[in-house]
């Protein structure tokens, strides 16, 4: 298996590296039935940071825990880098969870261990010799930049500290797929940023598949690359960062976009209520976002235009904008056209 | 009026029977040690699999729960006077005695071992769940799980368990005289209790004092250098 030749890793990297199948998950509470997963498919592709979004209780936490069989789906399928995990002996199980790592939002770490001890538990638990143990664990820390701190107790760290050490420990045996519990959302915003980008830069490094659930959009914006929003038990959109970011479909995904952007929108509509001419919401992406095309565009089709609200960013690495204008006077058919044109999304709001 | 104390005093210190006490607190010691070796080797695997058997634990099977759970309650809800008689047979069949610090043994075992037990049980119960799904996630086994993070998670509590074993195993002592099991209590029921020898009383409770006291301080000091939270 491992002296795979080129061309067939080449097609193997093509396949989803965790795929998932009508799973169905539900628990017994106080005698009650709660359905945690209702019918969940899913294919995260190889080398892709995927994001499950949902509010508490949408069964994120659960969705991830199936994918590593910590916890088992009542039915349907889960295989993860071509293996059905639940045909698997305990044993098969202990082995294909050894690539599949996973890192916590309260970090999990050993309170009674060193940094460097934390790190070796999983060599140690594969069973590999001190002697090959030091200098990995020496290689990891480095990686995540806590060489000086090896000799510390987990008690000692701040909590971006400590979630290094999760990754360093989570990266030691080399895994396919690295799932993430919430992993920053115990941390500050500054620190929320260099443990994502952390895990940005690992992605891209290690070609490591990443799936990462959390309630924060902010989250999702800034390292995946697809996702999926989860609310209750069912996937209610999916794609492209991008796509669903921008172009949010369902009432779950607006209101996770909307909470990012920190808008009101009872507000917004009584703020918009008094303003004259159409409301337009204009998506620029990419260089686009630099370019001086508003001016530009009410020249030429000779209409007036107000800013409402508006926003330039990035997802992941790509810059994008979003405003929303007020328009009036002049051939707004024409400008419509020409934003077109020149590859802007132009969604009308209000006529 | 003091000047006629103090000879008095010192008369009372001389005529009290050392030999009698050093060897009595040799006893003690001996059964100490004997019993706290033998519980702790019998009572952390009890507490261990009580642990593990609970529902939603590592190997939750709620049968096996229950009938060590039901044991434990058992033999912790008889007092330890009614045990060391009842146990004297079972004593005989292993140590071929039942007096002595050898007979004294194993009822001090049989008595201690479910107390520590439980103790050991609620520590590890302690240990943060993540501890256990973290090791799960990373492909670790029970066994794994158990000896590589649940009891260095456990250890501060672990100790404390030993300890807190250890201080009722003295008091546990005390009450083998019953059964004539030597030991500084022994002495102090027969001598200052029986024979009204006051001084043997007060020695051999302070001699005990003691004893406690040194072990809770060595358990708190062991419990600080293991405990790195």
């Amino acid at each position: 298996m491992v002296s795979n030749t080129g061309p067939v890793v080449a097609s193997v990297l093509l396949l989803p590296v965790i795929e998932l199948q009508d799973l169905h998950k539900t628990y017994a509470v106080d005698g009650r039935r709660v359905p945690a997963l209702q019918g969940v498919d899913l294919k995260i592709e190889s080398g892709e940071v995927f994001g499950i979004i949902g509010a508490s209780g949408a069964g994120k936490s659960t969705l991830l825990r199936v994918i590593n069989l910590l916890e088992r789906p009542d039915s349907g399928r889960v295989v993860v880098a071509g293996q059905d995990l639940q045909a698997l002996d305990a044993a098969g199980l202990r082995a294909a969870r050894q690539k599949i790592a996973m890192i916590f939002q309260h970090f999990n770490l050993l309170s009674s261990r060193t940094v460097a001890q934390n790190v070796a538990w999983p060599l140690r638990i594969a069973g590999w010799d001190a002697a090959r143990i030091a200098p990995r664990v020496a290689a990891l820390l480095a990686r995540v930049g806590l060489s000086d701190q090896a000799d510390k107790y987990p008690a000692q760290l701040s909590g971006g500290q400590k979630q290094r050490v999760g990754i360093a420990r989570a990266l030691a045996l080399d895994p396919q797929v690295l799932l993430c519990d919430e992993a920053t959302s115990a941390l500050d915003p500054e620190t929320t940023r260099s443990i994502l980008d952390l895990l940005a830069e690992l992605n891209d490094e290690l070609k490591l598949s990443i799936v990462l659930i959390t309630h924060e959009m902010d989250v999702v914006r800034r390292v995946c690359d697809r996702v999926a929003v989860l609310e209750g038990g069912r996937i209610v959109e999916q794609g492209p960062v991008a796509q669903v970011f921008l172009h949010p479909r369902s009432g779950t995904a607006k209101r996770f976009v909307l909470a990012a952007e920190h808008v009101d929108e009872g507000e917004q509509r009584d703020d918009y209520a008094h303003v004259a001419g159409s409301l337009w919401r204009l998506t620029f992406f990419g260089e686009r976002t630099y370019e001086p095309l508003l001016g530009e565009v009410a020249r030429h089709a000779n209409l007036d235009f107000g800013i409402l609200a508006g926003r330039i960013d990035r997802i992941k690495k790509q810059p994008y904008g979003q405003l929303t204008i007020a328009v009036s006077g002049g051939d707004r058919g024409a400008a419509r056209q020409l934003l077109a044109e020149r590859g802007i999304q132009v969604e009308e709001l209000r006529a | 009026m003091s000047l006629a104390a103090t000879p008095s005093v010192l008369d009372t210190l001389g005529s009290i029977d050392w030999p009698e006490i050093a060897t009595a607190g040799g006893d003690t010691l001996l059964m100490l040690g004997g019993s706290l070796l033998f519980t702790a080797l019998l009572g952390l695997p009890l507490g261990i699999a009580l642990y593990l058997f609970d529902r939603d634990r590592l190997v939750s099977s709620p049968r096996l729960y229950a009938l060590l759970s039901f044991v434990v309650n058992v033999l912790r809800s008889l007092p330890f006077v009614i045990l060391l008689i009842v146990l004297i047979p079972f004593t005989l069949l292993v140590t071929g005695t039942s007096l002595g610090v050898a007979g004294a043994i194993p009822p001090l075992v049989v008595g201690a071992t479910p107390f520590l037990a439980r103790l050991v049980e609620s520590a590890l119960r302690g240990v943060d769940r993540g501890i256990v799904e973290a090791g799960l996630a990373m492909g670790a086994s029970t066994r794994q799980i158990v000896w590589q993070g649940l009891l260095p998670e456990a250890l501060p509590g672990l100790v404390s368990a030993l300890t807190v074993t250890a201080i009722t195993l003295v008091g546990y002592t005390a009450m083998s005289g019953v059964i004539g099991g030597g030991g500084l209590g022994d002495l102090a029921i027969r001598f200052g209790y029986q024979r009204f020898q006051t001084e043997v009383m007060v020695v051999t409770v302070v001699l005990l004092l003691v004893l406690v006291q040194l072990l809770q301080m060595l358990g708190d000091w062991l419990v600080t250098r293991v405990s790195h939270r």
